[in-house]
């Protein structure tokens, strides 16, 4: 681990709304506000995922976003994390039998993509932060750089 | 002077020198890139917000016409006075040259 010592490189995010209810939106905005503020840290949310380390998604997949999550997934540069916030995103929550629904957002992306759940409904803002260092931590691994 | 040395540089020996050289410099910039690299089905696609791009490059083009286009419509009230006021006719033309000559001659004696 070497998240304390080399904390060196800002961590960008890219947010996805797959389907969710907003309620998990709100609190990621509310991470980055100056209560909790994440930016002190680097972590910021950026408009492409061409630009992002991270890809966070919040809400179950459906059936219209389906195509679109996999092209962003694809266009998101490797190495990445996909963080999936809240419960809907990893199990599709109170939407499991909804005929919209398309389902979790970890059954529909590669086999090999490097998942963080963050659970939560919605999350809390500490535990979204908390989410986002693990994250971190396991970028440093895919980068070999966690020695 | 000059016809010699424009002689000496489109000589093909040059270009074939500038060739190399560019590629092996290409070849360099292609060595910076990760090796990892996968080619997949989305991955070269340009991000419009996940939407798939479109295949017609008519969809792409954004006409001269659309680039002020929140400009004439903010200003339409007016504009529509104005574009109507150019009838082509140069006898209109003179006519609102001179009124508003006179409209700025009678404003500057009784300034």
């Amino acid at each position: 681990m070497k998240l304390s010592k080399t904390f060196d490189k800002a961590l960008w995010v890219f947010h996805l709304n797959s389907g969710s209810c907003n309620a998990c939106d709100i609190e990621i905005v509310a991470a980055i506000t100056p209560r909790y503020d994440a930016e002190r840290f680097g972590i910021k949310l950026v408009g492409s995922p061409r630009h992002a380390d991270v890809l966070l998604f919040t809400g179950p997949v459906t059936k219209k976003l389906k195509e679109r999550v996999l092209r962003v997934y694809e266009q998101t540069p490797d190495p990445k994390v996909v963080m999936i916030v809240g419960n809907c995103g990893s199990t599709t929550g109170v939407y499991y039998d909804s005929y919209a629904v398309e389902g979790p957002v970890d059954t529909l992306l590669p086999d090999d993509a490097h998942i963080i759940y963050v659970n939560g409904c919605p999350v809390r803002p500490e535990n979204l932060i908390n989410g986002v260092k693990e994250a971190w931590l396991y970028l440093e691994k895919l980068r070999g750089d966690d020695k | 002077m000059i016809d010699i040395v424009l002689q000496d540089i489109w000589s093909p020996i040059i270009f074939i020198l500038v060739g190399i050289l560019v590629s092996l410099i290409a070849y360099m910039f292609y060595l910076m890139g990760n090796p990892d690299y996968k080619r997949t089905k989305y991955k070269g696609d340009p991000f419009i917000s996940g939407n798939r791009p479109p295949t017609d490059l008519k969809e792409l083009h954004v006409g001269g016409d659309n680039v002020y286009w929140g400009f004439t419509k903010a200003l339409r009230k007016y504009l529509d006075p104005l574009v109507e006021g150019h009838t082509g006719i140069v006898n209109d033309y003179v006519y609102w040259f001179v009124v508003t000559l006179a409209v700025v001659l009678v404003f500057l004696y009784i300034m």
